[in-house]
């Protein structure tokens, strides 16, 4: 197990500005924007060898260049450190006795990272299998630029560059798109600040870790939602999850991964929310819930109909609703690909996927009020 | 009772389910038609064209 943390890794404004080579062999120039303004890159990983390289490939091969690269191993029993180390520029830490998993390794770099960082300087914190779209940090800052209160930037995540031969891998990537299509015509102004990539204001950072005693909360199961929340409650800072900041991340390959994924997120989601309480900030979620409470109670019902009286729901005047319905599934996930478009039209391959999403969030709710299995599961990963 | 496109109507059906009968299939029926209405409703309000920022 890694001793200590090395090196320190923000080299400061004076040693960031001479040359390194970059990813291609071609001189690495930060390029600080009028204000001197910093871009630190922050990426925890846990035994991530088989995506570093591709997530390296995509922060260093930037429109705008961060100013520097952090890859945090922790408790890595793989060669991630190995794989990130040969990319020029790119500093590998070690997390230090951590137990607390994504958040107590990011809180560790941060820590670090952040000391010697203005105020006004950004960091990004992003999954070590994410590719960030080439434009995501310029975009990113020129939304910071353009709004002084801004505390974050997150990205809009989807699984465009992997895989989606797969039955659960293109739901995912159906589920991520309209997501994306959702935040998107409601301006950016909703959604959680992402822990597979969001850029943060430094001073943003440190008023939460002044308020919370530190960045990222080490004791909730989704951090990133919870650091979404407390930004929330600073009221003198606000967040966008803009259509120009996109990301691509690798999807849940198996059905078992993707229950034990949505069951952490569920009960995440559900402890940020009873730990901020009812606030002016938590009560649309809250009353999300309730809708959610609403929606797996008329689902039920509908099958209980479907037995008792099925000769209505298969009567022609449904037809024009399915219809409808089909074509709203493929009007907001068309463009996840064709495959996105054929799965739209054969819904029940939805229905499927919904029914176990719904399962695994009412598994993750009973869990967190219950505090079934919070010591077993601390340590079990999944992706993200 | 048969009604053409409806099918059997009655206490536990789509008619019944509209008006005034209260049995747990009438009630079902109700909550199952609010929800699809509201469903047909969210489903034209994402047809309207709205840039996406």
């Amino acid at each position: 197990m890694p001793t200590s943390i090395m090196p320190a890794v923000m080299p400061g404004r004076a040693a960031a500005e001479e040359q390194a080579p970059g990813p291609s062999g071609a001189p690495y120039l930060p390029r600080h924007h009028k204000a001197g303004r910093l871009i630190a890159v922050v990426i925890p990983g846990h035994n991530e060898a088989e995506y570093i390289a591709r997530t390296l490939e995509g922060v260093l091969g930037q429109s705008r260049r961060p100013d520097s690269v952090t890859v945090m191993c922790d408790n890595c029993t793989d060669n991630t450190a190995e794989v990130a180390a040969r990319f020029a520029g790119v500093t590998v830490m070690h997390s230090v006795a951590n137990t607390h998993r994504k958040s107590g390794a990011l809180n560790q770099a941060l820590d670090s990272i952040t000391a010697d960082m203005d105020g006004d300087d950004l960091v990004v914190c992003m999954d070590a299998d994410t590719i960030i779209d080439v434009d995501l940090l310029r975009n990113a800052e020129r939304h910071m630029e353009d709004d002084g209160r801004l505390a974050a930037v997150s990205s809009n995540h989807l699984i465009s560059d992997f895989d989606t031969h797969h039955y659960i891998t293109l739901m995912q990537a159906m589920e991520y798109e309209r997501d994306r299509r959702f935040v998107g015509r409601r301006k950016g102004r909703y959604g959680c600040m992402t822990g597979m990539a969001a850029m943060y204001r430094v001073a943003a950072l440190r008023d939460v870790r002044a308020v919370h005693g530190t960045f990222y909360n080490e004791d909730n199961w989704t951090e990133d939602w919870y650091l979404t929340m407390a930004l929330k409650h600073l009221r003198q800072w606000r967040m966008i999850r803009p259509q120009d900041c996109l990301a691509a991340t690798v999807p849940v390959p198996t059905i078992s991964l993707l229950i034990t994924q949505r069951v952490r997120w569920a009960r995440g989601y559900l402890q940020t929310l009873r730990q901020f309480g009812v606030t002016r900030w938590t009560l649309l979620p809250w009353i999300k819930q309730l809708g959610l409470l609403w929606s797996v109670t008329a689902r039920v019902l509908i099958f209980w109909l479907l037995w008792l009286s099925r000769g209505h729901l298969t009567a022609m005047w449904m037809t024009p609703v399915f219809i409808l319905f089909i074509a709203d599934a493929v009007n907001t996930s068309h463009k996840a690909g064709w495959r996105a478009v054929a799965a739209a039209i054969f819904f029940p391959l939805e229905i499927a996927y919904a029914w176990i999403i719904t399962a695994a969030i009412i598994t993750g709710y009973f869990r967190e009020l219950t505090g079934i299995g919070a010591d077993a599961e601390h340590f079990k990963r999944v992706r993200r | 009772m048969q009604i053409p496109g409806f099918g059997e109507v009655g206490s536990t059906g789509l008619v019944g389910a509209i008006g005034l009968s209260m049995s747990p299939a009438a009630i079902a029926w109700k909550i199952a038609l609010t929800v699809l209405a509201a469903s047909i409703v969210m489903a034209l309000l994402r047809f309207i064209p709205r840039a996406e920022v």
